[in-house]
């Protein structure tokens, strides 16, 4: 028999059960149609603004500004990954195929060629949402060609589509021929040539920003393999048509078969190498489900004893491990990188604003951090407790159990978020009422996605897919918790200021908290350990 | 049947195999025994050829373990029964029919699915099965080619016990037609009963190798139990 065969009929069979799926439990319909009307919406609001007429300023502006950024996100994802390929592969499969395919006597060198292929193709999609839901942001910033955002689609897929098969190759080559400490050599060097770089342009620029934009946007970047020729290609939707945008897409497309014909060629004996990866990828599915706890920074990981006192008995124990796994994992028990990134992020960009009348960035920057958050909310799940045993199984009250499980996090976004405004507010001169009012604002808000949580587990316990609707359902459900937020930040924003409506917000959020708190026997008494 | 010659693994600093060697024959029926971390589960998947040999050699009828003309002669049931979760029991049957280009599998299959309680699950979809009923899937998925050599890594874990005697059966059965089992566990009294010889691994070694009659006698002159028996090779210096 065709090797190949077997391989793409379990394909089939899979994607006809998914179908027999969902015509089986018809409310899954809705759920996917409300994916597919939300990219919908995206589309159709991202196209009517591509028709806009902007400004020959703001449009040119703008384009340096994405030129840029995309060269900077390129370069810090290549060299992540280049990184991360000196000791773990990436892995194409699945647990199933570990153990079912991997012993079985099709070829390894089949197995890896087909599922290369067949997850360029789901890539090729699935990563394609992303730049669907930036392109209303880029049309706001720029006048994009409608004709050529197949450039800009194909070169920013092929970009992504190099970055797997790459980090295989480089571990299959590692293993085979023992160039760890050669290849870690050449990256390092690559890394130190690239902050000699951009150093060179900040001194010669004497303008942080000015710098960082040439640097970035220096014309023989273009000609550089997988960042530069994806640039190029996605470019020129925004600055136009040349002959190098297609052929720097056609380099781009070469490059990627010829990796998967390299690996094809040199890899036969990988499944040990994926082993890891494929572990790790399971993981990554369990915790965007909630199953597992998100790995903190992996530089702050203690793999000795760590000490934490505990005074407190009954449902505090979760206090107490919730210290010890983030003295393990991160900086402190209450301080963690984000601490360090909010102190940046306030400083920047109040050094950025600091000629901006009122506080109108503070309000700005504490927003999209709110928005992050709720987007973010629906990518992970951020309860895992609730998949264990204990939180069902120690005596205490349900009020005592909800707060002692989720106190040292809340301790810790607070310090976040007070970080932030602090750190912003003074550099821009804020009152202190302004300060803790946006502080609380954050928190509030961050307490309100825990107990969503709760709340959509008993509402929605685990009769549907999790993996796929859960997520949609949450994101549904802090939106309902927050309307009501939103109206009276509405109202008292109208009879006193801008402020209040962050003060508004905040208020009925407590308000809510507490609602749920003085509530939580009746929310646990519903709630079952699966 | 399995030739393993002076076999090493190394994980960062820890030795988890170092230097075993033993061949199993024709119709063996052989157990792994050892505590956690003995590097028992290592064997397997290095022989199973998921796991890199460092050093050493493993070969079956003189085939190197690797090459597809081996992977022909044997079948791996792993500890833990990850299967396609959008499979169902049938496709993973079918699957497997596939791979290894079996002709009337649906009547073998049917056979072990009547045999391991699952033909009324046949249509389910993995995702939705019990860990146990995952475990019978594997097993079938692992009996349906009918290799030379069967590899078991802790088969009867999580198995029910009528799964757990029908698994027995089927390893006296295998053995009566000349296939050799090679297979690890922690349930001593299926060891006693089943496995004409057993290996104990220990830090990565093997440090008792026969039957078990002979290991008695060698060790408590034929008196007390094989967990008896195995408390005492495997107790700490």
């Amino acid at each position: 028999m065709n090797s190949y065969k077997p391989l793409f009929r379990k394909d089939i069979w899979t994607f006809k059960n998914y179908i027999l799926e969902i015509k089986n439990d018809k409310k899954r319909l809705i759920i996917y149609l409300l994916y597919i009307f939300w990219i919908g919406s995206i589309l159709i609001s991202g196209f009517s603004k591509l028709n806009k007429n902007k400004s020959d300023m703001s449009v040119s502006i703008g384009s340096e500004y994405i030129a840029a950024l995309i060269t900077f996100i390129g370069i810090f994802i290549l060299m992540y990954n280049l990184y991360k390929g000196l000791n773990e592969s990436s892995t194409f499969f699945s647990m199933g195929d570990v153990n079912v395919l991997f012993q079985s006597p099709i070829s390894s060198k089949k197995i890896l060629l087909y599922h290369m292929i067949k997850q360029s193709i789901i890539n090729f999609f699935i990563y394609g949402i992303v730049i669907l839901a930036l392109l209303p942001t880029l049309g706001d910033l720029v006048n994009i060609e409608v004709r050529y955002l197949g450039f800009m689609y194909l070169g920013y897929i092929s970009f992504l589509l190099l970055i797997e098969p790459l980090k295989f190759l480089m571990f299959t080559l590692i293993t085979k021929y023992k160039i760890e400490s050669f290849l870690s050599k050449m990256i390092y060097s690559l890394l130190g040539l690239i902050i000699v770089y951009i150093i060179y342009h900040l001194v010669k620029a004497e303008d942080l920003l000015k710098g960082i934009i040439k640097a970035m946007n220096a014309y023989y970047i273009n000609y550089i393999p997988i960042i530069g020729w994806a640039k190029s290609a996605f470019m020129t939707a925004i600055y136009g048509y040349s002959s190098w945008s297609l052929i720097a897409l056609i380099l781009q497309f070469t490059l990627l078969a010829l990796l998967v014909f390299i690996s094809y060629n040199t890899a036969n004996d990988y499944y040990e190498d994926v082993l890891s990866a494929t572990n790790k990828r399971e993981l990554r599915k369990k915790r965007k489900k909630g199953l597992k706890k998100r790995k903190n920074f992996f530089l702050f990981t203690k793999k000795g004893k760590v000490n934490v006192k505990s005074k407190r008995k009954g449902p505090w124990a979760f206090m107490w491990r919730a210290k010890v796994y983030y003295k393990r994992t991160d900086i402190h028990p209450y301080f963690s990188i984000l601490t360090i990134f909010s102190l940046i992020v306030g400083l920047t960009v109040g050094y950025f604003t600091r000629n901006t009348e009122g506080i109108i960035p503070m309000y700005i920057a504490n927003g999209v951090i709110a928005y992050i958050m709720f987007l973010m909310s629906s990518v992970y799940v951020s309860n895992h407790e609730l998949t264990k045993p204990y939180i069902y199984l120690i005596p205490g009250t349900y009020i005592e159990k909800i707060i002692a499980m989720n106190l040292v996090d809340i301790i810790r976004m607070t310090v976040n978020a007070f970080m932030l405004n602090i750190a912003l507010g003074l550099t821009i001169k804020a009152s202190l009422v302004t300060i803790i009012s946006l502080g609380l604002f954050l928190t509030s808000f961050y307490i309100l996605t825990v107990f969503a949580n709760f709340l959509v587990r008993i509402i929605f316990p685990n009769t549907i897919d999790h993996k796929t609707l859960f997520p949609l359902f949450f994101m549904l459900q802090i939106l309902l918790m927050l309307i009501p937020g939103a109206i009276i930040g509405g109202i008292v924003a109208t009879l006193t200021n801008a402020l209040g409506f962050f003060i508004g917000v905040t208020v009925t959020n407590f308000i809510i908290v507490a609602i749920l708190i003085l509530l939580s026997s009746n929310i646990f008494e519903r709630l079952e350990w699966k | 049947m399995l030739k393993v010659n002076n076999l090493n693994k190394m994980f960062k600093k820890t030795m988890a195999v170092n230097g075993i060697s033993f061949t199993l024959n024709k119709g063996d029926v052989v157990g792994l025994l050892g505590p956690n971390g003995a590097g028992k589960s290592t064997t397997m998947k290095m022989i199973a050829g998921l796991l890199r040999k460092d050093y050493g050699d493993i070969e079956m009828d003189g085939i190197n373990n690797n090459l597809l003309k081996a992977k022909s002669k044997f079948t791996y049931i792993p500890e833990v029964p990850e299967l396609y979760e959008m499979l169902t029991v049938k496709e993973h049957l079918h699957f497997i029919a596939d791979a290894y280009d079996i002709d009337n599998w649906e009547e073998k299959a049917t056979k072990l699915f009547k045999r391991y309680d699952l033909y009324d699950k046949q249509d389910k979809l993995a995702k939705e099965l019990s860990k146990g009923m995952k475990q019978k899937v594997s097993i079938c998925c692992g009996l349906l080619p009918e290799p030379e050599l069967y590899l078991f890594d802790e088969p009867m874990i999580g198995l029910d016990p009528k799964a757990i005697r029908e698994t027995k059966l089927i390893f006296k059965e295998l053995s009566d037609q000349g296939k050799t089992i090679f297979v690890s566990t922690h349930l001593l009294d299926s060891i006693e009963n089943l496995c004409h010889r057993v290996l104990v691994m220990k830090n990565g070694r093997i440090i008792a190798d026969g039957d078990v009659k002979s290991l008695k006698n060698k060790l408590s002159n034929g008196k007390g139990s094989l967990e008896e028996l195995f408390l005492e090779v495997t107790k700490d210096e």
